[in-house]
């Protein structure tokens, strides 16, 4: 049997949390091996000023894909995402 | 009281001002989001160490606009309120209405304390009779903020002491502000330091947001200062321990985040955070056991928390407990209908199991909900192929096909939908492609062909 799937959970919740990612804002799975990211990919304030742009966010979203695949006994990764402007926040 | 000073040089040498960053990015999430309530709330809280308490009004008063039960940004509003002498000793708080949970009763409580404290400390009389119905260590922070603030350099040292006497967490972050030993030497530090805090634990959370900031910036130092002034001001030595291990984990400690989230569930073992954050490092580490123990221990505290049943079940799937995960899963999904996670893996368990129907159906409501993926239209191509559906798996697996063309699996299993048909080239087609798609695909746990797959017939 391979990496059971709560390890890859765990490790793919270590791997956005590195990249100061709001996990609060994501439904994150893990299936067969297969990843799921579902939601809003937003990240914690501060950083560098560019961090906001859209082409920063979507290198951003290939640079965790990239990194999501390469952890061990990952199969695949599918993003359901929306970056963090245009998903709508939850109130209060 | 001084101005709080937080323009920092990071570790590249830029110049990093953790307020301004915070209102900036608070300021552009509320141009997005107006209609967000505790946004409102933070950026008053943040007007509010700025000592700025006509802007900390406009922005308490928006949020209690939004969402009038909002009793946070009712407390900041009256500290708004009570610092613009605008509120007297005997203006007690309402109550609130409808029901709460303990520990937003508990947290109000505090609150409503602290708030009285003011008002006795803006009539210019001594708080500290009030602060008597605080717990400890909370009492002894406020008591030595508010000797600080009011009283002679012997009482502020006294007062210092006692606070370190507090909580050992206490007083190791006033050695490391080199507070200790507390003698009138330091009191000047102590009133400077303890001056610039925003002395209500509704901050605790606005000084967690500020190191966030820092740590984000790499500036650790800073962040771990923010996060001990979050504790000052409401101290919960469990989320100061989870702080940290945030920290820790941010920068790949693994071992240490493990020790740090130890030591909040030590000091709180009702911190729910605390323990699924633990359950998630054991997990990391392989320490399936440990992690089911803590998921098991959250579920227990918050058995409203999907989150916390869809992991567990993982963990109840990793361990072989099929029927124990299944339970979770629709517990999950009890809670949450739309949590596709949960209801993926769910399906794939009882199709794993030969509950293929179970399973097809579960998928389908995936369907339904506007989410489809190539990985999960060949699992619903390959229950309906083992039903002996070949042309329901068909459609599942051409669809597949057409969300991901060079997704292996997808190829390999129409090459078995099209054997099942008998149509023996189509299905040699298929595995040919699905042997080259394999070979460009990272990952290598895929499926070896069936024997009789090179045969020419």
């Amino acid at each position: 049997m391979g990496t059971a799937d709560i390890a890859i959970q765990a490790r793919v919740r270590q791997a956005l949390a590195r990249r100061w990612v709001r996990i609060d804002q994501l439904e994150i799975g893990v299936t067969e091996g297969v990843v799921l990211l579902r939601g809003c990919l937003d990240v914690e304030p501060g950083g560098a000023p560019e961090g906001d742009a859209p082409p920063a966010r979507a290198r951003l979203a290939r640079r965790i894909e990239r990194e999501l695949r390469s952890l061990p006994g990952v199969l695949d990764v599918v993003m359901d995402i929306q970056h963090a402007p245009e998903c709508a926040r939850k109130g209060a | 009281m001084s101005k709080p000073e937080t323009r920092i040089r990071g570790p590249q040498g830029q110049h990093v001002d953790g307020l301004r960053q915070a209102r900036e990015t608070l300021e552009q999430q509320l141009q997005r989001n107006p209609e967000y309530a505790d946004l409102h709330q933070r950026l008053g809280l943040l007007h509010l160490a700025a000592k700025d308490t006509e802007r900390a009004t406009e922005s308490f008063s928006e949020a209690l606009g939004i969402h009038p039960g909002y009793r946070a940004a009712y407390y900041g509003l009256r500290l708004a309120q009570i610092w613009e002498g605008r509120l007297d000793a005997a203006a007690e708080p309402s109550a609130p209405a409808g029901e709460a949970s303990p520990s937003a009763r508990a947290a109000e409580e505090l609150w409503a304390v602290i708030d009285a404290a003011y008002r006795e400390h803006a009539a210019d009389r001594d708080p500290v009779p009030v602060l008597g119905q605080l717990p400890e260590p909370v009492r002894q922070h406020y008591r030595a903020a508010f000797a600080l603030a009011r009283g002679t350099a012997q009482d502020a040292a006294a007062a210092l002491t006692a606070c370190s006497e507090a909580s050992a967490t206490s007083a190791e972050l006033l050695r490391a502000w080199k507070l200790l030993p507390a003698d009138a030497s330091r009191v000047e530090a102590a009133q400077a330091l303890f001056g610039q805090l925003l002395w209500t634990p509704l901050a605790s959370e606005l000084y967690s947001f500020l190191g966030r900031i820092y740590a984000r910036n790499g500036m650790r130092a800073e962040a771990l200062d923010a996060f001990g002034r979050a504790y000052l001001v409401w101290p919960q030595a469990s989320a100061y321990a989870r702080h940290r291990a945030e920290i820790a984990i941010a920068f790949g400690e693994e071992g240490h985040a493990l020790k740090l989230l130890q030591a909040a569930v030590d000091a709180d073992p009702e911190d729910t955070q605390a323990r699924i954050a633990l359950g998630f490092e054991y997990a990391a580490q392989g320490f399936t056991t440990e992690a089911r123990d803590q998921f098991e221990a959250a579920a227990e505290r918050e058995p409203n928390y999907a989150d916390v049943r869809y992991n567990l079940a993982l963990l109840y799937v990793a361990a072989g407990r099929d029927t124990a995960a299944l339970e979770q899963f629709r517990a999950a999904l009890g809670i949450n209908p739309t949590y596709l996670p949960a209801r993926h893996s769910m399906a794939s368990l009882l199709c794993r199991l030969g509950r293929h129907e179970e399973g097809l159906r579960e998928y389908e409501r995936i369907l339904r909900l506007g989410f489809q993926s190539a990985d999960m239209l060949v699992q619903m191509g390959k229950a309906a192929l083992d039903l002996g559906r070949s042309d329901e798996a068909l459609q599942y697996l051409e669809r597949a096909g057409f969300l991901n063309p060079d997704y292996p699996l997808g190829h390999y299993y129409l090459g078995r939908v099209y054997q099942a048909k008998g149509w023996k080239r189509k299905a040699q087609s298929a595995w040919r492609s699905y042997l080259t798609k394999a070979n460009r695909w990272e990952p290598q746990s895929l499926p070896t062909l069936p024997t009789d797959a090179e045969n020419g017939d």
